[in-house]
């Protein structure tokens, strides 16, 4: 077989194909083509917009859940929220300490037949657990995690019982820097103010959230700039509907006893 | 981008496809072996020509350019699952074995049957190399263009093809056949 005799033999094979092609076929099938690829091009992209709405979504709801009751990262037993901030520390340092004894000093003239004992209630959530009645520790607060400003103050919790019932009992040191609260104006008739004879002017106020249960507080600004905040309260959380007793263990004159005992 | 119907570009496409159809399906049809199958690689091939007809600014490239396309499709084709399964030496004939009946060893049909087997069990590039140059006659160096690749590969793949396929003609025993009915 030379090549004349090849290329005879392909052309006579060749030949054996003479089918018409149907170009209209072919332009439409090319364009019905390209309708479905923008149709699935939309449709995927219409998916992938869809996924990622619900995906940032969903990133949002759990950044936002975080923020407002997910632990903080440096305590591994939950939040523990203080006027709405979030604490994420507690620890005895010397000045906690220095607090502790100068507390310690006066504590059976402050605290008259009442029995304490460590409030777990007002302690949840703290790193190393429940601390010992009335003992300071060193609270570091952040104001948000995403913004974190930190406040440090010291603070000892307590619960004073009786035959009458019981109460959460939290006293609260602050450097001279932080600023006190709104004052006592004269005629409100839920507060009281005195200038004791050191200098150091003192607020009592009542009526703090009645609907949780009685609650009274003592705010103090020594002459050297230490704010002291003691805070009595009796809760009706426990039982739902009845206080842990009839009034706050604590007089007004009692709680203004506590204004100079502590100097930061 | 895409053809306007009824615009000029898109009656030139026509005119290309009316015009180029029955060469490019006979081309098909000599790499395939299969009348059906060389319509569906026709009309792949115009569709893809058709996406691309804006874009060609050269007229007298589209012959070469079209070939290219086809052979590609068919290639590409070949690789697909289901059409490896397929054995186009194994088509079934249209005629006896000539060892069944030598009296039917004759004539042109015969001689397309004897080739077309032949021509099946050529390697597709060495096919593909022959059918051009010996079929649509064209050189090496436009062989080359079509195949992409260089032209020794052309000459080395046109050659073995050429020995593959004269071995299958004479296992075959249609060599004397094509000859004899080619010379009548």
């Amino acid at each position: 077989m030379n090549d004349k005799q090849l290329t005879a033999g392909l052309n006579l094979l060749a030949d054996e194909y003479s089918e018409p092609v149907d170009i209209d076929g072919v332009i439409d099938a090319e364009r019905s083509r390209r309708l479905r690829r923008r149709s699935v091009a939309a449709v995927t992209l219409g998916i992938v917009v869809l996924l990622t709405a619900v995906s940032v979504v969903t990133v949002t709801m759990n950044l936002g859940q975080r923020d407002q009751g997910a632990g903080p990262p440096t305590s591994t037993a939950g939040p523990t929220m203080i006027n709405g901030r979030k604490a994420v520390a507690r620890e005895v340092d010397d000045r906690a300490r220095k607090l502790t004894a100068q507390l310690a000093g006066a504590r059976t003239a402050l605290l008259p037949n009442l029995t304490v004992g460590p409030d777990s209630e007002n302690t949840k959530g703290f790193r190393e657990g429940t601390p010992p009645g009335l003992e300071f520790g060193k609270l570091v607060l952040v104001e948000d995690l995403d913004k974190p400003q930190r406040f440090v103050h010291y603070e000892a919790l307590a619960r004073l019982s009786d035959q009458q019932g019981v109460a959460t009992f939290r006293i609260s040191v602050y450097s001279p820097e932080t600023p006190e609260p709104d004052g006592c104006y004269p005629g409100l008739p839920t507060c009281t103010s005195r200038t004791l004879p050191d200098g150091t002017k003192a607020t009592w106020r009542t009526h703090l959230g009645d609907a949780m249960g009685w609650n009274q507080a003592m705010t103090a600004r020594r002459p050297d700039g230490t704010l002291i905040m003691v805070r009595i309260s009796v809760w009706n959380l426990s039982n739902g509907d009845k206080p842990t007793r009839p009034e706050v263990p604590l007089t007004q004159d009692q709680l203004y006893l506590f204004a100079t005992v502590f100097s930061y | 981008m895409s053809l306007e119907r009824g615009s000029d570009d898109e009656e030139r496409f026509r005119a290309f496809a009316a015009g180029s159809a029955v060469s490019l399906g006979r081309l098909a049809y000599l790499l395939c072996g299969d009348r059906h199958f060389a319509e569906d690689l026709v009309q792949s091939c115009l569709m893809k020509l058709y996406r691309v007809w804006p874009r060609i600014d050269q007229p007298a490239a589209v012959d070469a350019y079209v070939r290219q396309v086809l052979l590609r499709v068919w290639l590409n084709e070949r690789r697909k699952p289901w059409r490896r399964a397929e054995s186009r030496t194994g088509v079934v004939p249209d005629l006896a074995a000539t060892g069944s009946d030598p009296a039917l060893g004759v004539g042109s049909d015969h001689v397309r049957q004897l080739l077309r087997q032949a021509l099946a069990e050529v390697p597709p590039r060495q096919r593909v190399a022959v059918v051009l140059r010996y079929w649509s006659q064209l050189s090496v160096t436009e062989t080359a263009a079509i195949m992409r690749c260089s032209e020794g590969t052309v000459r080395s793949q046109t050659a073995r093809g050429l020995t593959a396929l004269r071995a299958a003609m004479t296992r075959l025993g249609g060599a004397a056949t094509l000859a004899r009915e080619l010379s009548s």
